[in-house]
C-alpha cells in the first residue's frame, strides 16, 4: 500500500485540487482559467450566471437657468448607445435631483426641490414631475422627462442634475443629451 | 455637449449632458460652448451677444 504524502496545505498530493494547480492551459492554471481567460462566443447557454463588475456611472449631466413666477421648464435626459452598439438595447437607471439656485460644484440638500424637499425649501412652491419617458424612448434610448413650474412667488434659479447607472456588458460607449 | 440657449424673452439656460428649456418659449439663439473656457462661459452668460467671442470658441471646433 502506498503512504499517502501531502503538500504544505495538507491536501493529498493525488486529489483533484492537487492535479488542478498543476495543470496549465495556455499558461494559466486550470483553476483560474475561467477567472482570466478571455472568452468569445455567439451564444451561451447556463442555468446559473455570476455577473460582477458590470454596471458602470455616467459622469454628471447638468442644466441651469432661471424662470419667473408661474413659468414652467421642461427637462429631460437621455442616454444613447453610440456604434458599434447603436442598435442594442441598454439598460440604465437615471437618478435625478432638482435645487433651487445654481451652486453647481455641491449643491446644497437643503434646497433640494425635487425629489425631495429640503428644508430651506416651502413645500408645493413647485410643482414638478417627472419619470422614466415612453416618449422620448425610442427603443434604444433611456430617457428621463419631467417639468417643474414656479410657484414661489417671484423669479428663481434652478440646476437640474442627471447620473445615470448603466449595465455596461459590451463594453461600448453612450451618450448623453 | 455643452450649450446655452437663449429665448426671446431673455431666459437663458445652461446645458451639459441634459435638456432644459422654457415651456411655450421661442428660442433667440443656441451657442455652443464645448471648446469655452469658464471665463468665456460666463461672458457669454452675462452678453449673449457678443457675437465675436461666440465666433472665436466656435472656431476652435
Amino acid at each position: 500500500m502506498i503512504k499517502p504524502q501531502y503538500n504544505k496545505y495538507l491536501q493529498p498530493l493525488n486529489s483533484p485540487i492537487q492535479t488542478l494547480t498543476d495543470v496549465k492551459i495556455g499558461g494559466i492554471p486550470a483553476w483560474q482559467f475561467g477567472v482570466k481567460q478571455r472568452i468569445q462566443t455567439r451564444r451561451v447557454k447556463a442555468s446559473a450566471l455570476s455577473l460582477s463588475n458590470i454596471a458602470s456611472l455616467s459622469t454628471n449631466g447638468v442644466g441651469r437657468g432661471g424662470f419667473t413666477n408661474g413659468a414652467t421648464l421642461f427637462l429631460s435626459s437621455t442616454l444613447t448607445p453610440l456604434a458599434p452598439i447603436a442598435q442594442f438595447l441598454n439598460f440604465a437607471v437615471p437618478f435625478v435631483a432638482i435645487y433651487q439656485g445654481t451652486n453647481l460644484v455641491s449643491p446644497d440638500p437643503n434646497f433640494q426641490i425635487y425629489p425631495t424637499i429640503g428644508g430651506s425649501i416651502t413645500p408645493f412652491s413647485y410643482t414638478v414631475q417627472g419619470m422614466l419617458d415612453w416618449h422620448l424612448y425610442n427603443g434604444t434610448t433611456s430617457a428621463w422627462g419631467g417639468a417643474i413650474q414656479n410657484n414661489t412667488g417671484g423669479s428663481q434659479q434652478i440646476t437640474f442634475i442627471v447620473q445615470w447607472k448603466l449595465f455596461n456588458v459590451n463594453s461600448g460607449t453612450q451618450t448623453r443629451t | 455637449m455643452k450649450k446655452l440657449i437663449v429665448y426671446k424673452d431673455g431666459s437663458q439656460f445652461y446645458m451639459d449632458g441634459v435638456t432644459i428649456g422654457l415651456h411655450g418659449g421661442v428660442i433667440d439663439k443656441e451657442i455652443d460652448l464645448t471648446h469655452a473656457t469658464d471665463e468665456e462661459k460666463k461672458s457669454i452668460e452675462e452678453n449673449p451677444h457678443d457675437d465675436a467671442l461666440i465666433a472665436k470658441i466656435k472656431a476652435r471646433g
